[in-house]
Order: structure tokens, then C-alpha cells, then sequence
């Protein structure tokens, strides 16, 4: 940081400032603005025009990570990076693999069936609307017939898409064992929908969707954010949530990067702050905003600020095939099974996993070709050569929560801004590994019934949840079930930090239900005169 | 309610040159054990329905503007391009048409791009890279008596073998995590290399797809402008004797 910088610029206060503008900030976006706030949304990356800056590469799709530097560590530290982040208006619902589910009902009472962690201060019940509402609102393609809990009451919105040769496989490896499976619920659209078209299968959905079949909140909730008058502020950093006297949240501090590659201070003053920044940059930011009367971080009297964090096991089984496969084409994960989703005496772990297949493209599948099999050489390149009849399944194992796994800042890496970077520490329990190890397992045992003539193993995580967990209790949480922080009344957590245990679902879904749960709530505070608005017609 | 999406772009009519791509003396797929030797990623028909005007200005510029080293000294950026042609081999290929590996690994630590998070145990990618390589030719010193540009391709092999299984004087290495090293280096070769469309074409990989797409999803079914496979070739006994490949999972991984 230079001396020169002047008093930074101060904007006109809005009624709600929202920080991130991924799968929750854009639903809080546009349900806020719908309902009559004047909103403001920073965002630290650009933001996309998916026809002009999304390229059909693997490489090119680097621009779409959070690649700032941060620090992992722990018994087992995880890839930060493409893995788990984005960084632009989207966030990263731009490069997600679209798997839209449902939590279980069990999901919420974790706690009460097994005593393993604490239950959610919410039950399904109290999200099922909002789950209907984000689905019809993403055009969600599913099933007609969901053979898994919980029980829909009505079919998904658009029409389940064909299986490619993946899927195919692994339909029939399940038949074969007789475990139940389903075409899996994706948010990319088998039909028209507005402007949007439908998907064409050209399989590079997690490098950025240049069709705009895929349901991003970057095409979706955040143009009709826009429309309703929200203004998305893109290129902007928050480097700081200030506290005023009365103890509520006054503005935000930010960087902003201009077109020459400036960056200037500005500060944006808000009735109402929400963080939607993810399990790495919310604690982060809660935890620089230390200040007085706050030495702790912000919304930290618990201490709970950035522990608890969790990742999905993703342990990964390739097979090899006679017929060929082209494992690159369509969305990755056209099916799904949950047979192994609960926990069942009979196993040696609590909890469970949902079993998806996947499609990695050249440079993910060599890397997994380096990691697993340990190949490099000649040998790697030959059997890249077979590259096309390769089929893969990949994990979505619960990880129980535990306060040893933390974000924290790191006492000596700083940024290119001069703020601390965020630190990850992350080691696996002792159920996590007995439960992944079963779930690969179970993938090994499709792969071989539907005919694989040689299979291989390589690990991997994805997903972040938790570090900033709601609850009933100011002492054991970090925000209330309607992601207010228990410390800052005008200050809410709204993404998938607030996860109290992660489930063995896809987790986007869910953020974006509890981001419009969130917003119903707001809605109705300010009609008790709790929040203003200042924008006319606000009811 | 019609959803209003940003403007689109204005793309110049005139499209980027496809016979620029024509980057071998054979079409990409004529690699000596590729399954699909007359496989050309960006024959025309496929230029014309698979590549969108800002796909071929990215991979153009990739294949013709090859960055100069800039990070690292002539000496290390020799000893480096001797370690990606152990670790992904080319020989088959005339040296004007392999594939560069290097200079995107100098490219990327130049601009100080990184992956967005560093193990602790592990010193920036910049450090990480120099400490690297130096160990490594310590290495070769301690164990063969020789730098490593003096080995035959078959030591040099070795050497590398020793290292990708963590069998080496940790004493050599000061403290690098050598398994963390070799992952790094192993992500950046297999990064480049796998990027360009020669290596693409080699494993039949359709490239960009874009905005054509595919048509015919099920199992064994081809697009016509597909791959299409004419010597088969399995890699059943490579997976069964890979040092991950029996029982899986007893490779160290990070």
C-alpha cells in the first residue's frame, strides 16, 4: 500500500451491500432488488460476457479461479484454486459441474441420529419451498421419478437430459450390482428458456459455458438483479466490514482495480451488509475487520469465526473399456446414485456418499494419470493414447465437521494488497477415511460390473462448507438460522460457510436456497420497519 | 420477463487462418502409437463448425508465440528442458515440431501466475522451481557422478524414477518436499503439453467443440467429425504394472 492514496471515494449509501456476487450473492441480489432495496453487489473479479470471454479451453478457463495466494496446511491440506473457487460475477457457478440435489432430511439432524455433530437449526421442511423456488427460477433438468429421499412433490422443472456414454456405463454397472441410480438433476437447460438455448453437449461445462445453456447465477439471477436495479460492481476487493459506534455495520471498504490497472480505496456505506463470499474469504474478511470492540474478528464472540471447515471426499476411479467411450462429451454428471447416502449399522462409518460420473478433459485426466498410477514418460503419453476409453466416477463423500479445520489469517503471508492471506488447515477424521475408502470401493465395483478391464484410483476433495456455522446458540454458532451474525444485527453470512455439516450433496443448491430463505427473511423484517428502504414503492 | 443479457461482442467477419495450425509434417494425429494417425483436429470442416473465432486466436497464439525465457537463467532453463523431455517424451516428433514445454513453466513464474494456494511446506513456485532444479542436478552428481545434461536418455530415465518414487538423500534436496516438487513439475509439463492441439489430436480429443457441439452421446456412437479410431491400442498392462496401478491407492498422494 502507497501513501499517495487520497480520501477514499465514498458512494451514495445503498439500503443492502452484498460481497460476492456468486451462487448466493446473485440470489440475494435479485430477490433484494425485486423487493424494492437499492442494491449494491462487490464483486473481486470481472464480470463476463460468457460470448465473448468464455474460450472452449482447458487452459483458457484458468482466468475463472481464485488464484490469489493462500496458504494450506493441516494432516491432509486440500487444493485451493480451480478446485473449490471462482472469482467474477458467477462466482464459481460459472465453472461448477451443475449437480443441483437436494439435501436429505437426515442432513439437517446429523446430530440427533448419530450424535456425531451438532443438528442444523433448520429442517428440510423449512427449505423445501426455497429449493422449489431456485429450481424453477434455474430451470433445474431432472428425473420425473427421484427414487431417494427427500420427497418431491413435483417434477423438476425442465425435462431430465440424455445419457452420454459415461452415464451409460455406469447405468449399467448399477443394474448389473442391482443398485438403484438416476439421470442426474443438472442446472443446464434441455429446453428454451427466455434467451437461453439449450444445451448442445459440447462438454465444457466446468470451463465456462459459452452457449449460456448452463444456469450460472451470471446468466440467470444476476441479469435480473440488474434488471430490477441492482448494480454490480464488478473488479472490487473488500478489504474490510466497518463497525460504528452503535455497534451495527456501517460500510464496507474496498479495492477497487481499475481499467489501467489502478487500484483505488472506496468505501460504500449500506443499511444492511451480507457476506457471500465463501468458506475461505468470509472468515477471512470477518477476521481482518478486527476493530475496536471486535479484537477477535468480527461476529466472533464464539470464537467459531472460520472453524469448521469442510471439504467433500472425492475420490476418483477410472476404468478402462473395450468400446470407446469419448468421455469428453455433454455435462459431466448425467446420473447419480444415493443408495449410499445414509448411514447403515451395518458399516464401519456413519454418514454416506452419492456416487456421479465424470469427464475429465486431457490435462485433468493426466494429472489424475500422474497422481494415481504414478506415470510420467513415455508410459503417460502412451496411455494418454487411450485417452477415449476411459470412463470415470467420482465421490461426493460427507466429511463430519470438526473445529481442528480451520481459515485463519496467516501470521506472515500478505497479498498483493499487503493484507494477511487466508490460511486453510485441514486434516481428515477417522470416519472420513473409512468412508471414502468404501466409496471408492463401490465405484471400483460399477466400473468392473459394467465390464472395465483394468481400474485405478486417484484422490481428490471438491467443495468447501462451513467455517462460519449457523445455529440456535450465539455461544455455538456464528449466525442464526437466518444467517444474521449473532454479534453485528445488520450484518449477515450467506453462503456456504454457514454449513453446519456438509452432507454428501453437491452443495450449490442448497447455498442458493438458503441465500432466498435469507432474502424472504429480510423482506419481512423491513416490512415490521426493522430495515429500511429507501427506494420508492417499497412496500 | 425477458431476461436482459449483456451485450454481445462484435466479432470481425474475417476469420483467424486455419493453415497456421499446420504445425507438423504430418497430420496431429500421426504420432507413432497414437490410435488415430490421420486424425486432424483442425481439418477444415472441423476449423470451420468446432473452433469459435476466439478459441483459434487463443490456440494460435499459443502454438506461434512461444514466450522467450525470462525467469530462468540459460542454464537452468537448459537443465529444465532436459527434465520435461525425460518426463514427456517427443522423440518421435522433428525438434521444430514438438511441442514447448519450458517456456510456459518459465512463462507462468515470470508473470507470477500461481495455482492460488501454496503448502507450507513448500516455498513459493518461484524458489520452489530454482531449489528444485539444483537439487536435482546435485542428485545426479551424488548418485551417477555426473551432472544431469551429461546422462544418457537411460540414466537421466532412472535418475528421474528415483525421484518420482522419493529415493533420494533428503540431505540433497535441503528441505524441499521432493514428492511436492515432482507433483508440481508433473502438473506444469502435463498442463502445457496437453494444451496444445498436436497432443490433442494424438489422443483423439475433439478440441474446442464449440459452438457445433456433439450430436451423438451414446456409448461407442461417433460424430462423423469425431476421432475415429484405426489402431486400437490398450493400456491394460501399463495400469497393471504402474506403481499405482495393482491395488491403487498406495502411491503417496498430496
Amino acid at each position: 500500500m502507497d501513501g499517495q492514496r487520497n480520501v477514499p471515494r465514498r458512494h451514495t449509501p445503498a439500503d443492502v451491500l452484498i460481497i460476492g456476487a456468486g451462487a448466493a450473492g446473485g440470489v440475494l441480489a435479485k430477490e433484494l432488488a425485486e423487493a424494492g432495496f437499492t442494491v449494491v453487489v462487490l464483486e473481486a473479479g470481472p464480470h463476463w460476457v460468457p460470448e465473448r470471454d468464455f474460450v472452449s479451453d482447458e487452459r483458457g478457463a484458468e482466468q475463472l479461479y481464485w488464484t490469489d495466494p493462500r496458504v494450506t496446511t493441516g494432516r491432509d491440506p486440500i487444493e485451493l484454486g480451480a478446485n473449490v473457487t471462482g472469482k467474477g460475477v458467477g462466482g464459481s457457478t460459472v465453472h461448477y459441474s451443475m449437480v443441483a440435489l437436494r439435501m436429505h432430511e437426515s442432513d439437517f439432524m446429523v446430530g440427533t441420529l448419530g450424535g456425531v455433530a451438532h443438528d442444523w437449526p433448520i429442517r428440510y421442511e423449512d427449505l423445501e419451498p426455497y429449493y422449489e423456488r431456485v429450481e424453477t427460477e434455474l430451470g433445474i433438468s431432472g428425473p420425473v421419478r427421484w427414487p431417494w429421499s427427500p420427497h418431491r412433490r413435483g417434477p423438476y422443472p425442465y425435462r431430465e437430459h440424455p445419457l452420454n456414454s459415461v452415464a451409460q456405463l455406469f447405468a449399467r454397472g448399477c443394474d448389473r450390482l442391482g443398485i438403484r441410480w438416476a439421470p442426474a438433476p443438472i442446472a443446464t437447460i434441455s429446453a428454451r428458456k427466455g434467451d437461453r438455448p439449450p444445451c448442445v453437449y459440447r462438454g465444457f461445462c466446468i470451463y465456462g459455458c459459452s452457449t449460456n445453456a448452463k444456469s450460472s447465477t451470471l446468466v440467470t439471477y444476476i441479469p435480473r438483479a440488474i434488471a430490477a436495479g441492482a448494480e454490480i460492481r464488478a473488479e472490487c476487493m473488500a478489504t474490510r466490514v466497518n463497525v460504528g459506534p452503535d455497534g451495527r455495520a456501517r460500510s464496507v471498504t474496498y479495492l477497487r482495480r481499475l481499467a489501467d490497472g489502478h487500484v483505488v480505496e472506496e468505501e460504500q456505506a449500506a443499511e444492511l451488509v451480507i457476506l457471500s463470499c465463501y468458506s475461505v474469504e468470509t472468515p477471512r474478511l470477518l477476521l481482518a475487520s478486527a476493530q475496536r470492540g471486535h479484537p477477535d474478528g468480527l461476529a466472533n464472540s464464539s470464537g467459531l469465526v472460520g472453524k469448521g471447515l469442510m471439504v467433500h471426499s472425492a475420490n476418483i476411479v477410472h476404468g478402462r473399456f473395450p468400446e470407446i467411450v469419448y468421455q469428453y462429451k455433454g455435462p459431466p454428471t448425467l446420473a447419480l446414485t444415493q443408495d449410499f447416502y445414509e448411514t447403515d449399522d451395518r458399516n464401519d462409518y456413519v454418514r454416506g456418499f452419492t456416487i456421479e460420473p465424470i469427464g475429465p478433459f486431457p490435462i485433468a485426466f493426466a494429472k489424475q494419470v500422474a497422481s494415481g498410477l504414478g506415470l510420467w514418460g513415455r508410459e503417460l503419453r502412451e496411455l494418454m493414447f487411450d485417452y477415449n476409453h476411459y470412463a470415470a466416477l467420482g465421490l461426493v463423500g460427507e466429511c463430519l465437521p470438526d473445529d481442528e479445520n480451520t481459515v485463519t489469517l496467516d501470521p506472515d503471508e500478505k497479498d498483493d494488497h499487503g493484507l494477511a492471506v487466508a490460511r486453510v488447515t485441514f486434516g481428515w477424521g477417522e470416519n472420513d477415511r473409512r468412508l471414502f475408502r468404501a466409496g471408492a470401493d463401490r465405484e471400483r465395483e460399477i466400473l468392473e460390473a459394467a465390464g472395465a478391464e483394468v481400474t485405478w484410483e486417484a484422490e481428490d476433495t471438491s467443495h468447501l462448507m462451513g467455517a462460519c456455522r449457523m445455529g440456535d446458540d450465539a455461544t455455538t454458532s456464528v449466525v442464526d438460522q437466518w444467517c444474521r451474525t449473532w454479534d453485528v444485527p445488520n450484518l449477515f453470512v450467506c453462503d456456504g460457510s454457514v454449513f453446519v455439516t456438509s452432507s454428501a450433496s453437491n452443495p450449490s443448491l442448497t447455498i442458493q436456497a438458503i441465500a432466498a430463505r435469507t432474502a424472504d427473511y429480510i423482506v419481512n423484517r423491513a416490512r415490521t420497519g426493522e430495515f429500511t428502504r429507501r427506494a420508492a414503492g417499497a412496500a | 420477463m425477458r431476461i436482459r443479457l449483456p451485450p454481445l461482442p462484435r466479432v470481425p467477419r474475417r476469420g483467424s487462418d486455419r493453415r497456421r495450425l499446420e504445425v507438423g509434417s504430418r497430420p496431429g494425429g500421426g504420432a507413432p502409437g497414437s490410435p488415430y494417425p490421420s486424425f486432424d483436429v483442425a481439418a477444415e470442416d472441423k476449423w470451420a463448425h468446432d473452433w469459435d473465432e476466439k478459441t483459434r486466436r487463443l490456440v494460435l497464439q499459443r502454438v506461434h508465440d512461444v514466450p522467450p525465457y525470462r525467469f530462468f537463467a540459460p542454464s537452468e532453463a537448459r537443465l529444465l528442458e532436459a527434465i520435461c523431455a525425460r518426463l514427456l517424451p517427443q522423440d518421435d516428433r522433428l525438434p521444430s515440431e514438438r511441442v514447448p514445454i519450458a517456456p510456459w513453466i518459465d512463462a507462468r513464474l515470470h508473470e507470477g501466475r500461481g495455482d492460488g494456494y501454496r503448502y507450507e511446506d513448500m516455498p513459493d513456485d518461484r524458489e520452489a522451481y530454482r531449489r528444485g532444479l539444483a537439487a536435482l542436478d546435485r542428485t545426479a552428481v551424488e548418485v551417477r557422478h555426473a551432472s544431469f545434461l551429461e546422462l544418457s536418455d537411460e540414466q537421466r530415465d532412472a535418475l528421474l524414477g528415483e525421484i518420482a518414487q522419493g529415493r533420494v538423500r533428503v540431505e540433497a534436496w535441503e528441505g524441499l518436499a521432493v514428492d511436492r516438487f515432482v507433483r508440481r513439475l508433473m502438473n506444469d509439463v502435463i498442463s502445457a503439453y496437453y494444451a496444445h492441439p498436436l497432443a490433442w489430436a494424438e489422443i483423439g480429443f475433439n478440441g474446442p467443440s464449440s459452438p457445433r457441439g456433439h450430436m451423438r452421446l451414446d456409448l461407442g456412437r461417433r460424430d462423423p467429425w469425431e476421432a475415429e479410431e484405426s489402431i486400437p491400442r490398450s493400456s491394460v498392462e501399463i495400469v497393471r504394472r504402474a506403481p499405482g496401478g495393482s491395488g491403487g491407492g498406495d502411491v503417496p498422494t498430496h
